[in-house]
Formats: structure tokens, C-alpha cells, sequence
């Protein structure tokens, strides 16, 4: 039964209840019925008092109102698809835009109170990256030791091979190892079993325990509910499992995905990188999170954690010397960590604002000129005695019902951007990638900004059309004259729109020759010819020298399959993982407060610079001569030469690497690119294989096809172990492929759609200015043709109008252009960026095409036939 | 064309604004009851000075039932009329508790203005 036929039951009874005592007092009932009614009142209007009362009727309106609004829309679906497209493709793309800030940046740690949470080390400026990290010692020592931090964890990672039984082949898997309290600290509650237990973590290789991800829980282990208590084989020692983590927690990186997590006490067990990783004070590879104590600010912590520094720095001179804590927050952090990644924000930030700008410019004038047209039915209804609330309420409906519709197609386009983002890939086998996600977050913003650009652009207008003065609208033969001072607002907008888009343009065009110019002049090193594949023997337990042995074998074993030319050995694969070491050049005069600097590096072999083809621009690079017992040596690129060496011949210098080993460089090799391309030159140190053994090594052969050479390579290895684990097999360009060609073509064809969306959005606003005052003046026009003006000189007033408001664009946009380029040279630089003369072309075609814009509806105003015109009211 | 908006307001000035809300919910305090007996109580009890007008009732139940001071439910009469009685909540006693010294407050108030000598001449 609903609220209003129980209502009217209740009244019902009400009267009956009274007629009865009518009755009672002598009265004939029909008689007694009128009396009760009489005495109750008007039944209707109390039924309908009751019934405003309830919500219902709320939502009755609101229908009422779409329906109308839908109606009115589809009376006009020109204006109503401009409208949502425009909307669309504005929130489109910043909806794109943030679910990649989002990753990079915005995104909250998977912890309890993520904003509890600071980052704390040392700062290690690796190329452009300037993270904080610490060794394992000073990390216990900095959580023993400081009072204003609580739940203070550390981590770092680990490549292992992980074999789910001891006879089934080792997988490679990306792991963490984490302190003992990460779990307990952090707030993440295992789903199964449960995390670390703090005594796990004290005794070195005493306890085997580890905690899987949901992923490899549910990809390697079919989601066994008994899986804790069973054993894996990592890197074939045995450990338990004791706890699965809850599923999307994939560690604290927002890029790395872990895998499974194992306690620094069996760090020793796991790595040949550095022999004691717990006690090298120097082997700073570790992250820290930590919470601030009750009531401590960031600043307080910040002192205290100083203070540390400067104990540690007493108590242990020769390895902590000029190594400062530092605390920031997660955000800071971030983008510190990955400056590039931030640029790239900051450009589609700006590409993006651009768009979402001249988007909302459309709507504004759209809406703004529909405003005089609708006066007149406005005017109406007030007339017939509409309320003006009631008319802005419908006004508003409508707006909104766009903005609905906008929103929905705009997230399709924001998905869409993900799409093409998500083609942005690491080359690897390991669980690096970015994972954009359209989340609920990114769709409320998205949301949020449609409905309130139609409100801001919907609701002014609509104020404005109930303002209008009755007498005056219906009066008037046509409506739309009432407004000059309208065309010329929306003219403002025009001229705005084109200026904003040759802004967009001209940074479309300078990215996108710099980052051709980029990809043109390559990465510094071969790619094609070329076949790759990792291996670590570690995976299958060898120790340091059975490695070493094992590589040897594969080498000689590939240089003499048929096909392949030449091979060699590296630490890092071309767009792989960098080591970083600490060097100290010899005699050079630190800035204060320096003393030793974190360089990027790998281990390669004699014959590495050849196959790779990195020239040697002075001394020699590696040769037989080097052997393991020899002196050490070291090959630099220039860009590390001219910093430490600027005006010297680096050739017979030397540098201190890590605690007291001096090694001597033989040659300096011309910078290439290494983390991907378009980086700024990175200071880089090849080191002898010979004599810095890296447990990861990668084959690198030369092939006449490379694509067989992959499985030559993988079968090569297999025949010497079949039991041996290979990853990352592909050939370097592809690889090259993958990061650089991808990344650029992703960034490219995003900043290529901005432009062109943005072009667009601005050619429909003039097109639809201009259709609109040839529309308004349409008896003028008829006027001028019948005393005489001919067409020509009709389409000559039109286009000429449609040029100066393209030209006051263009006269506008061209200074705009060049602030906004010295700005945008901060976030994106090429040597292009200073080349003006490519504005030009870009003013060229932009007047041309608006000049068409204008084109289309002049000729429409010059074949106006004034019998018609005149006839027209 | 629209929906007209209620016009309680300009009817409901025979009964100071929220006495009613007070005189429903005093009358609940003796149990159960359905609008016409509310009505006939209030009548009956202020020997007829007091005249609820059916057009205030009504959205007034609505009114309270909504904010949870009554509840209600259908019901048989003695002389088995189905009929919806309401009756009061907890929230709905102290309601009445609060409007009840609210009211003596402002009576007293009003009492006192009216015996009151002016003395400032």
C-alpha cells in the first residue's frame, strides 16, 4: 500500500469515526456524513499538504524536469552533442591525465594511514633520480635510536629464482626483503597465516620464512587455502610459508610489484652482490618508511634523525662521513624519485588544462547564445506564472543533464587515454609496470569538474534568462537582437579559444619534433643485430666462483654457435636494471659537505664496447690484460669525465670505489643513453667483469638474425643446465622497442590528440559564431542584397569578420606561445625549444583552417535569398 | 503548471507556531491514539477553546512521525473500526519533556509582561 491510498484510509476512518458520533447524538447518518466532512475541510488540499511533505513528490519534479530538459535537447541536438562532446573530451583527457599523476604521484600507500607515512635516509643522487636510502646497520641504528618516529620499517629488493617444489624449475621472481616489524608497522594484515614475527629477523639465516603475494598465491600456488606451513625453494634454500599478503598489496613502490617478502636476516643467505649487506655500512641500498611520534612535527624529526647522522658520523668516520638523514613526505619523495615522471605530468597537465580551457570556452558560448533565443520562452512562462526558481531549476536540469552525459562519455575517452598509457611498458620479465587504473577516485574528479564546468557555464547564462525583461522579449520581432553586447562576449571567447589553441599547437609541435629528433638520433648504442638474455646462476644455489665458471662456459659456448659473430657479458641490459657505486675521484675538491658521489654502473667484458658499439673516445677499453689479480681498472663515459676531470685527461687517474679498492681509468667511452632516451646525459662507470663479479649477468650476441639468435641463446644455456632459469630473452631492439619507441610513440600520440582536440574544440566555437550571427542578421543581410550589395561583398563582410577574430587569436597566441614555451622548456627541453621559426607554420595553418571555419556559413549569408529574408518575420 | 507549494503556514497561525507539535504529543502521553481522538481530546480538554484544524493535524503527525517523536499502526477500534493510532517514542517523550518547559518558560514570560506596572513614566 503506498503513502497515499493509506492516507486516504486514514481520513476515511477519521470520518466515519466522526459521522458515527453524529449518529449517535440523534443524527440520520447521510446527514452525519456531510457533517464530518463539512467539519474536516477540503480533503483534497490536505491530502496534497501531506503528500509535499514526503520526498516523493521531489523526485516527481525532477523527472518532470528531465523529461523536459530531454525534450528540449533533442529540439536541438546539434547544440546538445557540441555540448557533451565538448565536456567529453575535456574531462576526458584530464581524467586520462590524473589516473597517470595518480600512479606516479597521487596515490596513497596500500598501508594503514598512508599519511602517516614519511620516507627517511640518505640522500643518493643517481642521475636525475635524487631518492634517500640507507645501509642495513644505520637503518637499525636510526630505529633503535630515534624517539620522534615510530613503526619504522625498511625494505629493498631482490631477484630470486622461486621453485614451488624441489623438482620443478626455478621461476625468476621479484621479492623484498623487509625488516621484521613491516608487516605489524605498516597495518597490512595477512589474508592467510600471518606476517613477521620481530624475532624473525635477528639471527642471520636462522629463520626461513617468507610471505607470499595474493598474485603469486593465486598464479603459482593455485590459491591453495593449506599453503601455510608448505615450502619454496628460493634460490634453493627452503623457506616456509607463513602468511599470504592481502590481495593488491604488491609492496610500497608504486611500479615494482613484489612478489614475496622474506626478513633482512636472510639477506646473507640470498646475495653475492655485497658479502655482509647487514654490516656494510657503505652498501646503502635499503628504503625506510616510518611514522612520526605522537605530537612530533616533520621538522622536530627532522632534527632528531640529524643528530643521529652526526653520532654516526663520529662513531663511524670512515664509512658515514658527510652522510645526513633526511625526511620527507611520501609526495615529496616521489616526485624527487622520479623527476621525469613528474615533467611528464607537468606537460600533460598543461596539454590537458589547455584542452579542458578551450572545452569550456565552447560551452560558455554555446550556452550564452542559446540564452537570448530561449528569452522569449522564458518571458512565456513567467508570464503563464511560472516561479523564477522554478525556471532556473529547469535551466540548471538541463545543464546538468549534459554535464551527466558528458561526464559518462568522457570517462569512455579517459579510458580510453589509459588504454594508450598503459602501452607504456618496462622490457622485462619481472613485475615492473604502471597498471594506470580509471578508480573511483579518478571518476569522481572526472565528475566533479563536467558538472561544474556546466554549472559555472550553465548556471550564469541561465540567471541572466530569467532576468529577462518581459515587455521587451515578447515585443521584440526577433528575440536575438535584444543581444549585441552577447556576440560581442562570445567573440572575447573566440578570439580566447584560438589564441589558447595555437598555444597548444605550438607545444604539440615543439614536443613533437623534439622527442622525433630523439627517437632520430637513437640511443647511443647498436640495437639491431643484436640478441639478449639474463640468467643468474645464483638461482640454481651456485656460489661466486661456480658463476663466474658457468658464465665462462655459456660465453665460449655461444661464440661458437653458428650464426653469431661476437657475444659478450654485461651486468645491466640495455633499458635494464643499473647497478649504482660510490666513487670518490682522486684530489678533487669536494663542495662542503660531500665527499664521495653515487654513479650508475655495470660489469661488462673486453668485448662489450664493440658489440655494442660504444666508441671509445680516449685510452683504450678493456682487454686480456685485465685480470681478475691485475690492478683494477675502469672505463668512464665523458659526461662523468668533464664533471670530474673538466679540463684534464681523465686517462691514468683515479677514483675510490666503495671502502679503500683505488681504481685507474684506462679509457673514457662517448655518453650513450641508459635508463631511456631523451634523458639528460648520465655520468656512467664500466667496470671489469673480471673484477667485479655481479650475480645477474646479461649475453649479448651479434647475429645476422637476431630473432633466432634469442633461442639459440636460451637453448645454449639450457644444454650446459637444463635446470638454469633465463629471463628478459628478446632481441635488444625490441627491448629498445618496448621502452623508447613505445613510451615516445604513447607520449606522442597523446600530445598529437591534445593538440588536435583542442584545434578542434576551437574550430567549432568559431563555426558556431559565426553561423550564428549570419543567422541573427539574416534580414540585415537581405536588407543589404535587395538596395543592391552584391554576394561577394556579403561573404566578404562575413570572412572578414571570421579573420579579425581568427587574427586577434593568432596576434595573441603567438607572444602567449613563447612565454608558455620558456615556461614548458622547465618541464620538457630539446634543442628545438628555442627554435621560434616553427611558430610560423603552425600560425599558418591555423589561420587557414579557421579562415575555413568562417568560410562556411559567409557563403551561407551571401546566397541569401532576400524575398525570403524579408518575408522571414 | 508546476506543483502548487503548501500553504500550511498561513493556516496553521490559529495555533502558535509548534503548539500543536506539543498538544499531539501530550495527548499520546495517555496511550495510544488515532487522529480523531487527538482531535476530540484536544477539544474536549481545553473545553473547546482550543480547534485543531485537520489541514495542521495531519502534516503535523506526518511531521513528527518523520523526525521519530510517534510511531504508528493500524489498529482495531473497540467498536472494530480499523484505524491508525499513533503513538509516542522515547525520542518523542523527551520531546515533550523539552517543549513542555519551553512553553511553561515562555508562559510565564508572557504571564508576567501582562501584570507588569509600568514604572518608567
Amino acid at each position: 500500500m503506498n503513502k497515499d491510498d493509506e492516507f486516504a484510509r486514514e481520513i476515511d476512518s477519521h470520518l466515519e469515526e466522526e459521522a458515527d458520533e453524529h449518529t449517535a447524538g440523534g443524527m440520520p447518518p447521510a446527514e452525519a456524513r456531510l457533517a464530518a466532512r463539512r467539519a474536516f475541510g477540503n480533503i483534497a488540499l490536505i491530502q496534497e499538504d501531506v503528500r509535499a511533505l514526503w520526498t516523493h513528490v521531489w523526485l516527481e519534479r525532477l523527472v518532470q524536469d528531465l523529461r523536459y530538459a530531454f525534450r528540449s535537447l533533442r529540439k536541438n541536438p546539434g547544440f546538445a552533442v557540441i555540448a557533451m562532446l565538448s565536456i567529453a573530451l575535456g574531462t576526458g583527457a584530464n581524467t586520462a591525465m590524473f589516473s597517470v599523476a595518480d600512479r606516479f604521484i597521487l596515490r596513497p600507500l596500500p598501508v594503514y594511514e598512508p599519511n602517516e607515512v614519511f620516507t627517511i635516509g640518505m640522500p643518493s643522487p643517481a642521475g636525475e633520480s635524487d631518492g634517500l636510502s640507507a645501509s642495513h646497520a644505520d637503518f637499525e641504528d636510526l630505529s633503535a635510536r630515534a624517539k620522534a618516529l615510530r613503526d619504522t620499517v625498511g625494505y629493498f629488493y631482490l631477484t630470486v629464482g622461486l621453485a614451488i617444489g624441489p623438482k620443478t624449475a626455478p621461476q625468476v621472481s621479484l621479492g623484498s626483503l623487509v625488516s621484521g616489524n613491516f608487516f605489524d608497522a605498516m597495518g597490512v594484515r595477512p589474508v592467510l597465516g600471518r606476517g613477521f614475527r620481530q624475532d624473525e629477523d635477528i639471527v642471520p639465516g636462522r629463520d626461513a620464512v617468507v610471505v607470499l603475494s595474493h598474485r603469486l598465491w593465486q598464479s603459482s600456488f593455485g590459491a591453495d587455502p593449506a599453503i601455510v606451513g608448505r615450502h619454496v625453494l628460493i634460490n634453493k634454500i627452503q623457506f616456509t610459508v607463513v602468511g599470504v599478503a592481502p590481495e593488491g598489496f604488491t609492496g610500497l613502490h608504486p611500479i615494482v610489484h613484489i612478489e614475496f617478502f622474506i626478513p633482512f636476516a636472510m639477506w646473507s643467505q640470498l646475495s653475492a652482490a655485497n658479502p655482509h649487506p647487514l654490516e656494510d655500512r657503505r652498501y646503502r641500498v635499503i628504503q625506510i618508511k616510518s611514522r612520526l611520534a605522537q605530537g612530533i612535527t616533520m621538522r622536530q624529526a627532522q632534527a632528531e634523525i640529524s643528530t643521529i647522522a652526526a653520532d654516526l658520523e663520529r662513531a663511524y668516520p670512515a664509512t658515514n662521513q658527510n652522510q645526513p638523514f633526511e625526511i620527507r613526505t611520501e609526495m615529496q619523495a616521489r616526485v624527487r624519485e622520479n623527476p621525469t615522471g613528474a615533467r611528464m605530468i607537468a606537460l600533460l597537465a598543461l596539454l590537458t588544462g589547455c584542452v579542458l580551457l578551450v572545452a569550456c570556452a565552447n560551452l560558455a558560448g554555446l550556452l550564452t547564445s542559446r540564452a537570448p533565443l530561449r528569452a522569449r520562452e522564458m518571458a512565456l512562462k513567467s508570464a503563464l506564472g511560472a516561479g523564477r526558481w522554478r525556471l532556473v531549476r529547469q535551466l540548471v536540469t538541463e545543464s546538468l543533464l549534459i554535464g551527466a552525459a558528458g561526464a559518462v562519455l568522457g570517462l569512455a575517452f579517459g579510458f580510453a587515454g589509459i588504454r594508450l598509457f598503459n602501452q607504456m611498458d618496462f622490457p622485462t620479465d619481472l613485475p615492473i609496470s604502471y597498471d594506470f587504473q580509471l578508480d573511483p577516485r579518478v571518476m569522481t574528479l572526472s565528475l566533479i569538474v563536467a558538472v561544474l564546468s556546466v554549472f559555472v557555464f550553465g548556471l550564469v547564462p541561465s540567471f541572466q534568462t530569467t532576468r529577462t525583461n518581459l515587455t521587451a522579449v515578447t515585443k521584440a520581432a526577433d528575440p536575438s537582437l535584444a543581444g549585441p553586447r552577447r556576440v560581442q562576449g562570445r567573440s572575447i571567447l573566440v578570439v580566447g579559444q584560438v589564441a589558447v589553441s595555437l598555444v597548444l599547437l605550438t607545444l604539440t609541435v615543439f614536443v613533437y619534433r623534439g622527442i622525433q629528433h630523439e627517437l632520430g638520433s637513437g640511443p647511443g648504442f647498436r640495437t639491431d643485430g643484436l640478441a639478449q638474455i639474463t640468467l643468474d646462476p645464483r638461482f640454481t644455489g651456485m656460489d661466486a666462483v661456480q658463476a663466474r665458471q658457468f658464465y665462462d662456459r655459456v660465453l665460449d659456448r655461444v661464440r661458437a654457435l653458428p650464426g653469431i659473430s661476437a657475444a659478450t657479458l654485461t651486468s645491466s641490459a640495455p633499458r635494464g636494471w643499473h647497478d649504482t657505486v660510490v666513487i670518490a675521484p682522486e684530489a678533487y675538491h669536494w663542495p662542503e659537505g660531500h665527499s664521495s658521489a653515487v654513479v650508475f654502473a655495470s660489469s661488462v667484458d673486453d668485448v662489450f664496447f664493440s658489440v655494442l658499439e660504444i666508441p671509445i673516445l680516449r685510452g683504450r677499453g678493456f682487454d686480456e690484460t685485465d685480470t681478475a689479480d691485475g690492478p683494477l681498472v675502469a672505463v668512464i663515459n665523458d659526461t662523468l669525465s668533464r664533471h670530474y676531470w673538466p679540463d684534464r685527461d681523465p686517462i691514468g687517474a683515479r677514483f675510490r670505489l666503495g671502502a679503500n679498492s683505488w681504481v685507474r681509468i684506462v679509457g673514457v667511452a662517448r655518453t650513450s643513453t641508459y635508463l631511456n632516451i631523451g634523458e639528460k646525459p648520465i655520468e656512467y662507470i664500466y667496470l671489469n667483469r673480471a673484477q667485479h663479479a655481479m650475480d645477474q649477468m646479461t649475453v649479448i650476441a651479434r647475429a645476422a638474425d637476431a630473432p633466432a639468435a634469442v633461442n639459440a641463446l636460451r637453448e645454449a644455456v639450457h644444454d650446459l643446465d637444463p635446470g638454469q632459469t633465463v629471463y628478459d630473452a628478446a632481441t635488444v631492439a625490441q627491448m629498445f622497442a618496448r621502452r623508447d619507441v613505445g613510451g615516445a610513440r604513447v607520449i606522442l600520440r597523446c600530445i598529437f590528440l591534445l593538440g588536435a582536440t583542442g584545434l578542434v574544440l576551437a574550430l567549432i566555437g568559431l563555426y558556431g559564431l559565426m553561423s550564428y550571427a549570419v543567422n541573427r542578421r539574416t534580414r540585415d543581410i537581405g536588407i543589404r542584397i535587395a538596395i543592391g550589395a552584391s554576394p561577394a561583398a556579403i561573404l566578404r563582410m562575413f570572412l572578414g569578420q571570421g579573420a579579425t577574430l581568427a587574427c586577434a587569436g593568432i596576434a595573441i597566441g603567438i607572444p602567449l606561445s613563447f612565454s608558455t614555451l620558456t615556461a614548458a622548456r622547465v618541464i620538457y627541453d630539446s634543442p628545438f625549444m628555442t627554435d621560434t621559426t616553427t611558430v610560423y607554420p603552425v600560425v599558418i595553418a591555423l589561420l587557414v583552417v579557421t579562415l575555413t571555419a568562417a568560410y562556411v556559413p559567409a557563403r551561407r549569408a551571401a546566397r541569401v535569398d532576400p524575398n525570403v529574408a524579408l518575408r522571414h518575420e | 503548471m508546476y506543483g502548487r507549494l503548501p500553504t500550511m503556514a498561513a493556516r496553521r497561525s490559529t495555533l502558535i507556531q509548534g503548539t500543536l507539535d506539543l498538544l499531539i504529543l501530550r495527548t499520546l502521553l495517555f496511550g495510544p491514539l488515532h487522529g480523531h481522538g487527538i482531535t476530540k481530546h484536544i477539544q474536549r480538554t481545553s473545553e473547546d477553546v482550543l480547534q485543531v484544524d485537520h489541514g495542521s493535524l495531519y502534516p503535523a503527525l506526518r511531521r513528527l512521525e518523520e523526525s521519530g517523536c510517534i510511531d504508528s499502526k493500524w489498529e482495531t477500534t473497540e467498536r472494530g473500526r480499523e484505524m491508525r493510532f499513533y503513538r509516542l517514542t522515547p525520542k518523542g517523550r523527551k520531546q515533550l519533556q523539552a517543549e513542555e518547559s519551553h512553553w511553561r518558560q515562555l508562559a510565564n514570560a508572557m504571564t508576567r509582561m501582562l501584570r507588569a506596572v509600568r514604572r518608567d513614566v
